[in-house]
């Protein structure tokens, strides 16, 4: 008892030891995704590897869903980005009444026709879809 | 009837000194328990069934959410065991990086279990105190990873983040200030009285008995059974000379001491780890599926946990099945029970560390 009284007697000057929420994100904190939806040029690279499965990218409509109750704020969808169009911001979303699904709007990138065949000018597919690497390639944040 | 003297307790699912759902079939006689028959099965989650929908990447993930206070190791176990099936060397500097989180994780989770013992035999100013370090240490966690306790640093190749130098003075001051707390603590919990009454002399398991039970970690350790997974040298281990630390009286005391000691043992091995770190590179790039079976052990906080991992090529994963130290040491329960008087069984419960969510998965 009488060890711990020196300790017992700073704890009654000292502040709290415990940060209150809200506070001042450590840098780097992983708090929620955002998105820059005029870089994105939907390539649906985030929805894939997404390890909890609350993204939806839709390249024929242009947008990009996400269910941030469902976001485990990994960030995977960051690292992998091939535009750095997806950030972490570092302070945790606010609590909501709704678990309401934040859609983004942009437009996806239309494939330039080729001289050989102008009938597929109106393709919808993203023009990076055969740069992207096969499913199930780690990735590593620098 | 002849047993008049003989009743039936269910000691929880729901009890305030369980963390989390384990029930225990008491039969005691007057006060003393004759027979205890420990029954799990509320948490089960089926997260190794995932690896049906995860892909090999994405599992990562999932199996740090097996347990929240050993998340660290379970993903480096997996790590560890897909970059064996794939023959990926990840580089020196990711190896040190994952020990220094880990043991980090070590130390908040022997810090949450001190304050839960303290809290089970009713001292709860040393609870508050116990915590009130544990709170530095999430910081920490919290600064050099993202996120208090899923850090999510480990991938498949190497670490995402680094700790540059800047942050590694900032870690050594706060270990320098947590360690000169935590010798308050010791010191009370080594000599104080109530403490002593509670856990000297309760629950003693022989050396013997440890390994017959095939106890983990520090159950075992506490038995006098130099048993430590980290000797075996995986990742940075090797080069961080040290020794496991072992009691040999076996009771409730021996396993606290244990605990304790290994907080300054962690300590010294994040010291050391920073002080020996080479620079470069983090992470490699890994391409393609892994092959093959492989099993991967690391020790945790709570002792060796056990990875089985099948792949046969495709993105996902054959099989995965995790034996955690948890389900390993509940068979301590029919040993250390019987006997004892049942105001000794929340104590007795806790000593073992039980994570349930890790046994059940």
């Amino acid at each position: 008892m009488l060890k711990m009284s020196k300790r017992l007697l700073e704890n009654l000057v000292h502040g709290p030891v415990t940060r209150l929420k809200p506070r001042e994100p450590f840098e780097g904190a992983r708090g929620h995704v955002e998105i820059d939806i005029d870089k994105c040029i939907f390539c649906m690279r985030c929805m894939r590897e997404c390890p909890s499965g609350c993204l939806t990218v839709n390249p024929s409509d242009g947008t990009w869903n996400i269910n941030q109750f469902e976001c485990i704020a990994c960030g995977v969808c960051v690292s992998v980005c091939a535009k750095h169009a997806i950030t972490m911001n570092e302070t945790p979303r606010k609590p909501a009444y709704h678990k309401d699904i934040s859609t983004y709007r942009g437009t996806p990138p239309v494939r330039v026709a080729k001289a050989k065949a102008p009938s597929e000018a109106d393709h919808k597919a993203p023009e990076n879809e055969k740069k992207e690497s096969e499913a199930g390639t780690p990735s590593a944040e620098a | 009837m002849p047993d008049s003297n003989i009743s039936f307790i269910p000691f929880g699912p729901q009890h305030p000194v369980l963390p989390e759902p384990i029930h225990l079939r008491l039969v005691v006689e007057n006060e003393k328990v004759v027979e205890a028959l420990p029954t799990v099965g509320y948490v089960h989650r089926g997260l190794e069934k995932m690896v049906e929908a995860k892909d090999v990447n994405q599992m990562i993930y999932v199996v740090e959410r097996i347990c929240g206070i050993c998340s660290c190791m379970h993903a480096m176990a997996y790590c560890q065991g897909i970059e064996e099936l794939m023959n990926v060397e990840i580089p020196e500097r990711a190896k040190y990086l994952r020990v220094i989180w880990a043991e980090l994780h070590r130390m908040h989770s022997h810090l949450l279990w001190l304050g839960l013992l303290a809290d089970s035999f009713g001292y709860e100013s040393l609870f508050m105190q116990t915590w009130r370090i544990r709170e530095r240490v999430m910081d920490i966690l919290d600064k050099t990873a993202g996120n208090r306790v899923i850090i999510s640093v480990n991938v498949i190749g190497g670490v995402r983040r680094d700790i540059d130098t800047e942050m590694q003075k900032w870690v050594l001051q706060s270990l320098d200030a947590i360690e000169k707390d935590l010798r308050e603590i010791y010191n009370v919990m080594k000599d104080d009285y109530t403490v002593k009454q509670r856990t000297v002399g309760v629950g003693v398991l022989s050396a013997d008995d440890a390994r017959e039970l095939g106890l983990v970690g520090p159950m075992l350790r506490a038995s006098g059974v130099a048993s430590d997974h980290r000797m075996t040298g995986y990742a940075a281990y090797k080069d961080l000379d040290f020794e496991p630390v072992v009691e040999t009286a076996g009771d409730s005391y021996a396993r606290m001491i244990v605990r304790m000691k290994e907080l300054f043992q962690s300590i010294d091995l994040i010291r050391k780890a920073f002080a020996r770190m080479p620079e470069g590179d983090i992470a490699v790039k890994v391409r393609g599926n892994p092959t093959g079976e492989v099993i991967s052990r690391v020790e945790q906080s709570r002792g060796e946990v056990l990875y089985y991992i099948k792949a046969d090529g495709t993105k996902n994963l054959s099989r995965l099945r995790v034996r955690t130290p948890t389900f390993a040491n509940i068979a301590a329960l029919f040993k250390i029970l019987p006997g004892c008087s049942l105001s000794d069984v929340p104590v007795l419960v806790l000593t073992i560390d039980p994570c349930i969510s890790c046994t059940e998965r």
